[in-house]
């Protein structure tokens, strides 16, 4: 359950750490502009600020494995956009096409396969992996040619386009460059910090009488208190399961109980939780709103406006290129 | 022997070193057993009872359980095992979740698939048997107060009739009163029943007034198995573990410093302190 800890936070002291909060939210920002203001297809362009942000990996000196497992989590969303790209594009030149044949014997045998893939799903390893095979293994079987009676008469034809491998490539590369980025921040950047960037950036909407030091407040308690509210979550799905309830079984009636038993139990003990943790920060002399003291003062050093000026320069500079292109 | 653990060893995935289990070589009857669990906050006590309760599996090792033998994955249903041996978490009142508590206690045995009408017969005869008044019955549970709350909570876990009580520290946070009150429902439970009656616990009261049986656990090992006699009797054990005496045992032995009584085996209980105390004058 701790793995769901919020914040993937690596302390090692780097470069990138040490640069203020702050400036590494707004640079994070600028960069992201810049990565949307890449022209299409332009891979030189794409790939430059692809290997800037590789280069800043490096300096952060965390592991790379960090940034692969927050990588992990998006491969479906890449696969996605590039089958989508590859697939539904249809202009340009077919450097490949594909007769799919709807007949009995081929239906038949990919809905087996669905079938198998369903049932055993549980117990496979690499499961996308898997998934993209079977994909790619049914459309296969589509395109065998069989001697039966054919449901529908139009043949439907897969072509794939080199503009569709183009653009999805680089709707990949875009992704990654942007995900690894924006890890870069989480990574390197403690969740206070964070909140107390968030918080001194937002600070001017105190003029229109917005309170961000209570927003800020509530966000900081909010990101402690997931992983506690987890482990709190497994102690009443423990004991609720040693009263019997089983979440794999049951009628849907029973399911919704099961759930009721859950989660009645985690708003009564969210809310006393709740009661005790502003009792105890009303104690330590909280109000809401009011002036605080921070313990840990935020200076922008000289080297923190070097970094802020060096990403104004990729975002102006890409500005440029694109008012001339 | 109902429960029986072979060389089992748990492991959190995260690879944290607190509350996992080495090599636990342990064997426990359904019947006529009352033990005690002492050890550190992390020791492992928490985990040993799930392991017993199949809500966690062991990284190794054999456990069998009531005849089935769990394994560290995929699992036949474990129902049966879990209507077999009944666990009381820490504040358990944290489950309550029906709207009343008479609901509440049927949660289980409904559970375990039992009838309405045998649910309601056995909850309305452990009610009964632990003294809650009729009139809450029909009254949502978050009302009540703390005592009240745990002992419905207890209430639902025993009546599914299991054949094996776990509680961990079911005494913390209430008063004495009603610890001693729920303490002596368990020796009742376990003396008209004979149900094996296992306590987590940190009150060496507890262990020398009421369990024949005491585990202690150390970083996940069993260092000790016996009597609590033998346990306060081995002052080593005692000290290498950071272990208390029980009050009246300490009272025995400052009255052993000062030479007023002499004893081979350390008293337990008051008539024992007394039979010690009346032999010396008769000498």
């Amino acid at each position: 359950m701790n793995k769901m800890a919020f914040g993937q936070f690596y302390n090692s002291n780097s470069l990138i750490h040490k640069i203020d909060s702050r400036i590494k939210i707004i640079f994070t920002i600028l960069f992201m502009i810049s990565i949307f203001l890449v022209p299409t297809n332009n891979f030189i362009l794409m790939g430059s600020l692809f290997v800037f942000t590789f280069f800043i990996v490096l300096l952060t000196k965390v592991p790379l494995n960090k940034y692969l497992k927050s990588l992990k989590q998006i491969v479906f969303l890449l696969v996605f956009a590039f089958s989508f790209q590859m697939f539904f594009r249809n202009e340009g030149t077919v450097i490949f096409s594909y007769n799919l044949n709807f007949t009995w014997i081929n239906i038949t045998i990919s809905i087996i396969l669905l079938i198998l893939y369903i049932l055993f799903n549980k117990y496979l390893p690499l499961k996308l992996l898997i998934l993209v095979l079977l994909a790619i293994l049914i459309i296969y079987i589509l395109g065998i040619p069989m001697n039966a009676n054919v449901i529908n008469n139009n043949p439907v034809v897969i072509r794939i386009y080199k503009e569709g491998i183009i653009s999805g490539s680089f709707i990949i590369l875009r992704v990654l460059t942007l995900i690894i980025f924006t890890t870069i921040l989480t990574l390197t950047t403690k969740p206070t910090d964070l909140n107390n960037g968030i918080e001194s950036l937002l600070s001017p909407l105190e003029l229109l009488h917005i309170k961000t030091s209570i927003f800020a407040m509530m966000i900081s308690i909010a990101l402690r208190f997931i992983p506690t509210l987890f482990l709190e979550a497994d102690k009443i799905l423990k004991a609720q399961a040693s009263r019997g309830v089983d979440f794999n079984e049951g009628s849907l009636r029973e399911k919704i109980k099961q759930i009721i038993s859950l989660l009645v139990p985690m708003f009564i003990v969210s809310f006393k939780r709740a009661d005790e943790l502003a009792v105890a920060m009303e104690a330590r002399g909280y109000v809401p709103g009011e002036k605080r003291t921070k313990i840990n003062l935020m200076k922008l050093k000289f080297s923190d406006i070097l970094w802020l000026i060096l990403f104004i320069i990729v975002l102006v500079g890409l500005i440029i290129l694109r008012v001339l292109i | 022997m109902e429960i029986n653990f072979q060389h089992v060893s748990f492991k959190y995935d995260n690879k944290q070193n607190y509350d996992t289990l080495n090599d636990i070589n342990l064997t426990i009857s359904s019947k006529d057993e009352f033990i005690t669990i002492v050890g550190h906050t992390g020791s492992g006590k928490s985990t040993l009872v799930q392991l017993m309760n199949a809500l966690i599996f062991p990284s190794s090792g054999n456990l069998t359980l009531f005849g089935q033998k769990i394994k560290p994955k995929r699992n036949k249903p474990l129902k049966k095992i879990r209507q077999k041996v009944g666990l009381v978490f820490q504040f358990p009142e944290y489950q309550l979740f029906e709207e009343t508590v008479l609901k509440d206690i049927m949660f289980g045995p409904q559970n375990f698939g039992m009838s309405i009408d045998e649910a309601k017969e056995s909850a309305l005869n452990i009610i009964k048997e632990l003294n809650i008044s009729e009139e809450i019955l029909e009254r949502p549970p978050f009302n009540l107060s703390g005592g009240q709350k745990r002992k419905v909570a207890i209430a639902g876990i025993l009546a599914s009739n299991p054949e094996i009580l776990i509680l961990d520290e079911p005494t913390v946070g209430l008063d004495p009163r009603g610890r001693k009150e729920l303490l002596t429902l368990l020796k009742k439970i376990h003396e008209e029943t004979h149900k094996t009656i296992i306590i987590i616990t940190h009150d060496m009261n507890v262990v020398a007034n009421y369990s024949k049986r005491t585990i202690v656990l150390n970083q996940g090992n069993i260092v000790f198995d016996g009597t609590p006699k033998d346990l306060f009797n081995n002052k080593d054990c005692l000290k290498e573990f950071n272990l208390d005496l029980p009050y009246i045992s300490k009272v025995a032995e400052s009255l052993k410093e000062k030479g007023m009584i002499n004893y081979q085996s350390i008293p337990l209980n008051i008539i024992e302190l007394y039979n010690y105390i009346n032999g010396d004058n008769h000498e």
